[in-house]
This record gives structure tokens, C-alpha cells and sequence, in this order.
């Protein structure tokens, strides 16, 4: 199952969302070493965690935060506009009401019992974030990747570089990239992942029952 | 960067990402490759070619077809030096710098290449999550002077152009996500952590049988002879963390 929180259902999932920021530290902080100022011991939440964020997160069944990813209008101040503009040398990073931004894409790989549960836990939170684009008229995502994330990006969604691969020294490089979300990513996802019908009746019934 | 233009090689990536067949993206990547000085273009998957049959593994390139043969053996895969050194590698690489940690065989690999006036050259590693998916090699008669932007530039286009391909002609049967079911990858999971039958069955809640008789399963499926080297093989294919 996957969880979306939005502005508008947020005061439900408090606790969810205390959850995800502490585990968010534990893999962004703890495990690849990030340094991000200005967030306090243990809780990765920042600027970019704003009152219009969308939180995608995937669940155990017992209720464990076991992946996320946030969404941010690219109509206000977001990552790409605020750190990032100067590594979009190849194109302009795009801007407008259809174009949300992805950053935090995280799974607790520790609470993956195997790595078939790893690979569908990702590919959850990834349909979670299509599914919310179609429902809401979102048509293209921008997101800073790693190099080792960027295969995943352009298999499964349309993908663009926004920039020329940036790294530190012989690090791993980071690229901005855009991708096209629409029926065909959602149906690429779904070719792809044997088990994700299941997911997106789960996420779509109750919709439909709202609407019959 | 404010006056760069970066125009040829966005319009490389959706030219490569707009062909439908191997060989017009592989003459379009090398058209690219060209225009940087290089006069050859080798991509191809980096897997274990002794768990792999040779034909179920992608290699492309623009060399001349007498070199594709002989550099299409096991041998030549499993100790050519710039396949080693991609392993390891974040970035992309010079040939040379590779070659300077050439076994012998690996400079009889070198020395093949040569041969056919291929003698210098840059290899851009392609990484996906859990492990290297291979790599592309750009190569020529000499190393052209390339600045950072430029090396910058050929990473984008070859990553796209590989991972293209990839899908393009796949998808590949070692690709395969799961050949262990839960149980037995638990199982196995828990040998590579040195427990015996009996922990596993205790930590399990199963009888120590079934967890004999589910290892016995998963050597199988992964062809391994003993312990150890359904451990080894388990990590190899991804099937358990390391």
C-alpha cells in the first residue's frame, strides 16, 4: 500500500509524518553521509518542507514507515530554483502549475525483509507519485538524481537531462532531470511491475466508490 | 557556465532516445563520439560471462567485426582491464588508467585491441542501484584533449544511449528480479550470516528439515555446489544483500 498526504489530510497523519522525518535522517544523514544545514539532530525536515509539500509513503503492514518521497510546487521557491539552478546548464529547469518537483526519495532498506521487497517497495512509491500526478494535472516532475537512480528514471518515466552530470572529485555524480508523466508512464510502471494492478485498484477503488 | 550552450547533445539524447533499432543508436552515438575525436564506440553489459551464456549478453559496437569476435570470449571479458577497473569505478576513466593495473592476460586484451589501430579511448561506467549495469567505451588511435564539460557531455549521452539500449533489446534473463522464492532467499540470507540449519529453523519457527530441504532448493536454482558458493552465488545475483 502506499499513503499520500496532502495539505488537506495532513492533521490525520501526524504521526506518519513525525515518523518519515526521523527515518528520512536515519537514511539521508545517518547511512549516505549528507550534510544538510540547518535541520536538528535526528529529524531531517527543511525549508523545502512546507505547507504545500505532498508526501508520498510506502507502509509495512504494521504501520512502519518504509519509504518516501515529497512533492513540491514548482511555483514556489523548491530545490531546483533555490540550490540547483546553476546546475541546469543544458535546459531551464521548468516552471509552471502542471510541473511539481521530487526530492527525498528514500526506502529504510533495513526493514526490507529481501531485495524483491526492496525493488517493490520503490517501485510503490513510484507508482504513488505517478497516481498523484495523473489525479492532479501534474505533467512533468523535476528531480535532482544520483547517477545510480538515473537508469530508474528514464526506464520508467519519459526522461530528460536538465544538466550535464555534476560529481566531487571521482564521487558519484548527481544529474537534474525532467520526466513526462501520463497514461503511458503509469502503464509502463504497470507492464513493468507484475503486482502493481493490485497496488493502483488499491489506491483507485476508494475513489471509485466516491464517485459510483 | 552562464553562456554554455548545450544544445548538440540535447539534441543527441532525443535523437538516441527516438531510434528503434540498435544500429541507428549506435551509429548516432557514434556520430556523437566524432565529433569529440573519437572514431569507435564499444557498449556492453558487464555481467559474470561464466553464469552467462555469451549470447544472452548485450555488446554493440562500430569495431571492426573480425575484433567483435575474438574480444567476445570469456576469456577476454573476464580479464579485460577496463571492464575491471569500471567495477570499481564512480566515474568515467582513460583507458591508460586502467591499463596501468593490467594482469598479463589483461594486456593481451589491450594488446588485441590495439592491433586494429583502436589504441586509446575513455570508458564511461554505467551504474544502476544495486550493482554495475556496464559500461560504454569511446575509443580511437589517440586520447583527444577533453575538458571536464566535455567528458560531462559524452556521460550524459552514453548513459542515455546504454540504458536506451538496454530497454530497447531487453530485457535480458539475468535480469530476472527474483529466481529465489521469500523463503528460500530468507533462508539464504541467514547462511551468509553463519547461522547453522538448526538457528535458521529456530529464528524461522520451521523444522530444521524444511530448512535443509530449502537451501537444497536454492542450490539448485542457482546451480551451486555447496554452502559457500550458493552464498556467493545468492549475493551475486542480487537475490540476498551482501
Amino acid at each position: 500500500m502506499f499513503k499520500i498526504i496532502t495539505p488537506d489530510n495532513r492533521g490525520e497523519y501526524r504521526e506518519l509524518i513525525h515518523a518519515m522525518h526521523e527515518m528520512r535522517y536515519r537514511i539521508v544523514v545517518e547511512e549516505w553521509g549528507w550534510h544538510i544545514p540547518g535541520i536538528r539532530d535526528g529529524y531531517d525536515k527543511d525549508q523545502f518542507d512546507t505547507d504545500k509539500t505532498v508526501y508520498v509513503l510506502v507502509l509495512s503492514r504494521d504501520g512502519h514507515v518504509l519509504a518516501s518521497s515529497r512533492l513540491n510546487p514548482t511555483v514556489r521557491p523548491h530545490m531546483m530554483s533555490e540550490l540547483f539552478a546553476d546546475y541546469c546548464d543544458l535546459q531551464p529547469y521548468p516552471v509552471g502549475e502542471d510541473v511539481w518537483e521530487c526530492s527525498r526519495f528514500v526506502t529504510d532498506r533495513k526493514r526490507m525483509q529481501d531485495p524483491v521487497e526492496d525493488f517493490r517497495t520503490r517501485c510503490r512509491l513510484g507508482l504513488g507519485l505517478t497516481v498523484w500526478c495523473l489525479d492532479h494535472g501534474v505533467s512533468r516532475l523535476s528531480w535532482l538524481t544520483h547517477q545510480k537512480f538515473y537508469n530508474l528514471v528514464q526506464r520508467v518515466w519519459s526522461t530528460e537531462p536538465l544538466g550535464l552530470p555534476r560529481r566531487d572529485g571521482d564521487d558519484w555524480a548527481w544529474i537534474p532531470a525532467v520526466s513526462k508523466i501520463d497514461k503511458a508512464t503509469l502503464d509502463r510502471q504497470m507492464d513493468r511491475y507484475r503486482d502493481a494492478e493490485a497496488i493502483v485498484a488499491e489506491y483507485l477503488a476508494p475513489k471509485l466508490r466516491a464517485s459510483a | 557556465m552562464s553562456n554554455y550552450d548545450g544544445e548538440a547533445v540535447l539534441e543527441a539524447i532525443r535523437d538516441i532516445q527516438a531510434t528503434t533499432t540498435d544500429a541507428d543508436a549506435i551509429e548516432r552515438l557514434a556520430r556523437f563520439g566524432e565529433s569529440y575525436g573519437f572514431s569507435r564506440v564499444y557498449l556492453g553489459q558487464l555481467v559474470n560471462p561464466l553464469k552467462v551464456p555469451l549470447k544472452d549478453i548485450l555488446y554493440l559496437s562500430n569495431w571492426p567485426e573480425e575484433l567483435k569476435a575474438r574480444r567476445r570470449s570469456r576469456l577476454a571479458i573476464l580479464h579485460d582491464p577496463i571492464a575491471l577497473c569500471a567495477i570499481r569505478s564512480r566515474r568515467p576513466f582513460s583507458w591508460a588508467e586502467a591499463h596501468a593495473h593490467a594482469s598479463r592476460i589483461g594486456r593481451m586484451v589491450v594488446d588485441m585491441v590495439h592491433d586494429y589501430g583502436i589504441t586509446d579511448g575513455m570508458m564511461f561506467p554505467m551504474h544502476a542501484l544495486a550493482s554495475i549495469s556496464g559500461g560504454v567505451s569511446l575509443g580511437g588511435d589517440r586520447m583527444p584533449d577533453l575538458s571536464r564539460t566535455q567528458v560531462a557531455e559524452l556521460e550524459i549521452v552514453c548513459q542515455t544511449a546504454y540504458y536506451h539500449l538496454e530497454e530497447l533489446m531487453g530485457p535480458f534473463p539475468y535480469q530476472k528480479l527474483a529466481e529465489l522464492s521469500p523463503r528460500e532467499a530468507e533462508c539464504v540470507q541467514f547462511a551468509a550470516a553463519g547461522k547453522s540449519n538448526w538457528e535458521i529453523a529456530h529464528i524461522l519457527g520451521i523444522r530444521e528439515d524444511s530448512v535443509k530441504k530449502t537451501l537444497q532448493r536454492a542450490c539448485r536454482k542457482l546451480d551451486a555446489v555447496n554452502r559457500a558458493h550458493l552464498v556467493s552465488s545468492a549475493i551475486a545475483h542480487g537475490q540476498i544483500f551482501p
